[in-house]
């Protein structure tokens, strides 16, 4: 092996993936994609479809949703640090306009901005509960979805494998707590399977959400002992700090509840999801196969049909 | 003189109780060995259970503590108050004694 091959070969594929792929727009964790790395993220997205139960209905979302329903769905009771909520100049023309000769003079215009009614959506699956609530009780075979939209939370990070606006893609079910459990076993069994035929290596890990706040240390420890969400976690930047790239998760009744949703029991329902992070797919394979797709391992190019 | 009004710990955490199960509709008597999340406690109720015993009773629960076991009944929590309690106290004597 000669040097210029020696270096390459020790080069960082992370800062390889920030410098060729993707561009910094000036805030931590959120970058323009590369036509070269969204190729990838189309191809993703398109094993995930062949992967789907053919009765989910699609949905797709754009990247905001109401703020009255997020309420209601109980997020900032749980992840009020993550939240962006949109804000914007209300008021008079006057009012406007002075916020606007502020920044002209140097000063802070956004002390004039004040909530809209809209937030970004911090995960796909919010916006399913209440359009699912309002088509009455749950049938007894239940409801299967198919969701996705770019996604923001808040945590600024320079680690390629924390965006703060993301793709989320989730498939979502709606039923009695047996055919919750049942769903999420068996993309458990399923999800290491679809990864090493990726060339990746995953491990499914029992988890918890990052609550916020010396409270969120006892809803983390509840939801470990209730095994309410296991995640997929691939090594990016290390085996010691492996990253999750998907999640299975048990809902429980939490939003049968929040959204009035019941089945002929008139008990409420429950909900799970499997979500795919599907940049940290993507940031997971340009990390273990390199930037340039041509030279991925034939049987990985196969499973993505690139 | 005493203004005779005391209220136990367990009258105070059965209040706290009672006031956080309300919100959710949810009315009692709760026993004291009441199972709290078998009567509709969820985890975010938990959370504000425990801010308001902390409020409520001057104390700070470590991380340690922070488990759903500690919550379960009002029996529990009182349980949990009187240990945190147990804990500072020693500090205080010890700093009563120095002073005399």
């Amino acid at each position: 092996m000669n040097v210029a091959s020696f270096i390459k070969h020790a080069r960082d594929p992370l800062r390889e993936i920030s410098e060729e792929l993707l561009q910094s727009m000036g805030v931590d964790g959120v970058y323009a994609r590369t036509g070269a790395y969204e190729r990838v993220i189309q191809a993703i997205d398109g094993l995930i479809t062949s992967l789907r139960d053919p009765r989910a209905e699609v949905f797709r979302f754009p990247p905001v949703m109401s703020r009255k329903q997020l309420e209601k769905s109980g997020y900032l009771g749980s992840f009020p640090h993550l939240l962006g909520c949109v804000c914007a100049l209300h008021g008079s023309e006057g009012y406007v306009r002075a916020a606007v000769e502020c920044f002209d003079d140097g000063g802070d215009w956004t002390k004039s901005l004040s909530a809209a009614d809209l937030v970004l959506s911090p995960a796909a699956c919010y916006p399913i509960y209440p359009i699912a609530a309002k088509r009455g009780p749950v049938p007894d075979e239940g409801w299967l979805f198919d969701v996705a939209s770019d996604c923001f939370r808040h945590e600024p990070s320079t680690d390629l494998d924390r965006f703060q606006s993301f793709r989320m893609r989730e498939f979502v079910v709606i039923g009695r707590p047996e055919q919750i459990r049942t769903f999420r076993d068996d993309w458990m069994a399923r999800a290491t399977g679809v990864v090493e035929s990726l060339g990746l290596f995953g491990e499914i890990a029992q988890a918890n959400d990052p609550f916020f706040g010396r409270g969120g240390q006892l809803m983390a420890t509840s939801q470990l002992q209730q095994s309410l969400k296991f995640e997929l976690l691939v090594p990016i930047h290390s085996a010691a700090r492996p990253t999750a790239c998907m999640s299975f998760n048990d809902h429980r009744d939490h939003f049968g509840v929040a959204w009035g949703l019941e089945g002929a029991d008139d008990q409420p329902s429950h909900t799970g999801c499997v979500a795919f992070g599907m940049d940290r797919i993507a940031v997971a394979l340009f990390g273990a196969h390199g930037i340039d797709v041509e030279a991925w391992p034939a049987a990985v190019r196969d499973t993505l049909r690139i | 003189m005493s203004n005779g009004s005391f209220e136990s710990d367990e009258a105070q955490i059965a209040g706290i109780v009672n006031r956080i199960m309300a919100r959710r509709g949810v009315s009692g008597p709760f026993t004291r060995d009441s199972d709290l999340k078998n009567s509709g406690l969820t985890s975010l109720d938990m959370v504000n259970l425990m801010l308001a015993v902390e409020s409520a009773f001057g104390i700070m629960i470590p991380q340690s503590a922070m488990t759903p076991e500690n919550f379960t009944s009002i029996a529990t929590i009182e349980t949990l108050v009187s240990a945190l309690r147990t804990a500072v106290s020693p500090e205080i004597s010890n700093a009563a004694a120095h002073v005399e």
